[in-house]
């Protein structure tokens, strides 16, 4: 196996520009001023300004979090509904009965106390 | 840069700006080539010069003009190729190795004395074939960088990639090169 440095395979690879030539100068530039006077230019701070896109992304992802936040907060939560006892039939014998209503959690607790169960435990 | 021309172009100085950017314009030109070849090349430095003529009053002309070029020269060779996606790359540019490189005289390089096999156009048809068997990533990360000597942040923008995957492709694409250059009987020693 024939040995080469990289160097050399650089050297090579800065040979390796295709014959593709560059137009001189003055006709590129009569081109360029040919095709540039069809062109307007962006005002200054229009699309070109980096700042106004992410101003709108700014606005854009305000708006989201407002509306999300208002939705979250303001959602009616039929709380009454939802934990409301009507009504209770008791089978077993007992003293008394507390209900809670929890609205965090959207539960209702019935609490009986001295009910006889089959076994005699109480609860 | 010379703020004068900045200014100056910035407001609309046809002249002003091809001086500010006349020096950049070999290495657009380089960058054109290697991602849309050698036919269409002007085309896309004459596009990139046109949008950059359009942005001129948004360019503060803080970061390098050629970095600046590189990036708007990558969108116009996106653009470019995805309007002409049905027309096939230029051969130089394709990954099938059997199409991008003339492989019939490396066919069998153990017949072949080394003195043979390493002199000037060998040498050079051996770069060839193994610059065709590389990716296009690499491929043009490794011209971009040898061939044209841009560096790693004007590749990355010419890529649209960062400059970290710049380094990768550059490391890899020179250990694949390797590779290639072993199979074809040639033994590439050194670093950078």
């Amino acid at each position: 196996m024939s040995k080469v440095s990289w160097n050399d395979v650089q050297a090579r690879l800065r040979e390796h520009r295709p014959s593709g030539a560059i137009r001189d100068a003055g006709t590129f530039g009569a081109d360029f001023k040919a095709r540039a006077r069809l062109v307007r230019q962006e005002a200054p701070g229009g699309a070109g300004t980096p700042w106004v896109p992410l101003l709108r992304w700014g606005v854009a992802s305000f708006a989201v979090v407002l509306v999300v936040a208002v939705t979250v907060v303001f959602w009616p939560v039929h709380s009454d509904l939802m934990t409301q006892v009507k009504s209770l039939r008791v089978l077993a014998p007992y003293s008394g009965v507390i209900i809670m209503n929890d609205e965090g959690g959207q539960g209702t607790v019935v609490w009986i106390t001295d009910m006889e169960t089959d076994g005699g435990d109480k609860g | 840069m010379p703020a004068g021309l900045v200014q100056r172009a910035r407001q609309g100085d046809m002249d002003a700006f091809l001086e500010l950017f006349e020096e950049a314009r070999p290495t657009v030109h380089a960058v054109a080539l290697r991602l849309v070849g050698i036919d269409e090349a002007e085309d896309v430095v004459m596009e990139t010069y046109l949008k950059a003529w359009k942005s001129m009053p948004g360019f503060s002309g803080r970061s390098s003009s050629r970095t600046w070029l590189c990036r708007i020269a990558h969108n116009c060779a996106v653009d470019w190729l995805r309007r002409r996606r049905n027309v096939s790359l230029p051969a130089q540019d394709r990954d099938d190795p059997e199409e991008a490189g003339d492989m019939s005289m490396l066919a069998d390089p153990a017949q072949r004395r080394p003195s043979e096999l390493v002199a000037g156009r060998e040498l050079q048809s051996a770069i060839d074939s193994a610059l065709g068997r590389l990716t296009q990533d690499h491929r043009v990360a490794l011209m971009l960088r040898f061939s044209d000597g841009l560096s790693y942040s004007e590749i990355a923008a010419a890529t649209g990639v960062s400059i970290g995957t710049v380094m990768s492709r550059l490391f890899n694409g020179r250990r694949k090169m390797m590779k290639a250059l072993g199979e074809l009987g040639i033994s590439a020693t050194g670093g950078w």
